[in-house]
């Protein structure tokens, strides 16, 4: 006898690092660009240094962003990209989201 | 990780739809000026090897040492600047821009070196081969650079 598998509830497909919406949008905006500068970044998405710092921290253990030192002359210069781990994560959580609200 | 078991509230849904949303706005902002730089570097690049391989067919600077040592130093020189100032304004690249740059770079330049050898084994000085073949030459940067106004 085999157990139909029910279907999965779309809150289940939430991702818990994109459930707090910063962080969201620096997801969303990196899924626009091969890379940006950490302070375009931070410019753009109207964060302070220390809350993109700590965000972009948590999103790079979770394997979703990567951040990259580099020098342009003597200025230091983090460059800010999405991994295909965080756009599959992003693509999944969208989805997810769409479906509870159409929902509710 | 999925440990989200409570179904979230309608207020932090919307929120982070916006969030989304805002973010999505924020990207495509980034990336249309990331495209606008990268195509006006790629204009730059590709009138300086235009221009410096017609130096090379009508000024023919091979048979003067100085003139040779000059407008090989005029090229080069140029080249770094626009390569540093491209570098310094740089603050983000646009998906695929990387790698589109890349092969229309390689490809310009191997036709840069297939023209030089072209006049080295026909000696040929003529406009209607050197001008066309010149604007050919810059084609693939310029394409390059222009493809994000189509999407």
């Amino acid at each position: 006898m085999s157990i139909e598998k029910a279907p999965v509830h779309p809150r289940l497909d939430l991702d818990e690092y994109l459930s707090l919406p910063v962080r969201l949008s620096i997801v969303a905006a990196l899924a626009k660009v091969e890379e940006a500068e950490f302070s375009t970044v931070r410019d753009t998405i109207e964060v302070t240094d220390p809350v993109l710092s700590k965000q972009v921290g948590v999103l790079e253990n979770a394997g979703y962003v990567a951040a990259k030192k580099g020098y342009v002359g003597k200025r230091p210069r983090t460059w800010l990209s999405l991994t295909d781990t965080g756009r599959e994560a992003l693509s999944r959580h969208l989805t997810a989201l769409h479906a509870l609200i159409k929902d509710l | 990780m999925n440990n989200n078991r409570a179904t979230p509230v309608d207020n932090t849904l919307r929120e982070q739809l916006l969030a989304a949303e805002t973010g999505d706005g924020v990207g495509l902002r980034i990336s249309r000026a990331a495209e606008a730089l990268g195509a006006r570097y790629a204009i730059l690049m590709a009138a300086q090897v235009a221009a410096y391989l017609l130096v090379v067919v009508y000024l023919y600077p091979q048979q003067n040492t100085w003139l040779n040592i000059g407008a090989t130093a005029a090229f080069v020189v140029g080249l770094v600047a626009t390569c540093r100032w491209y570098a310094r304004s740089r603050r983000a690249s646009s998906p695929g821009w990387p790698r589109r740059y890349s092969i229309a770079f390689a490809v310009t330049t191997g036709l840069f070196g297939a023209g030089l050898a072209l006049l080295d084994i026909t000696g040929n000085r003529e406009w209607w081969l050197w001008v066309p073949y010149a604007t050919v030459m810059a084609l693939p940067l310029l394409a390059a650079g222009q493809v994000w106004r189509s999407k």
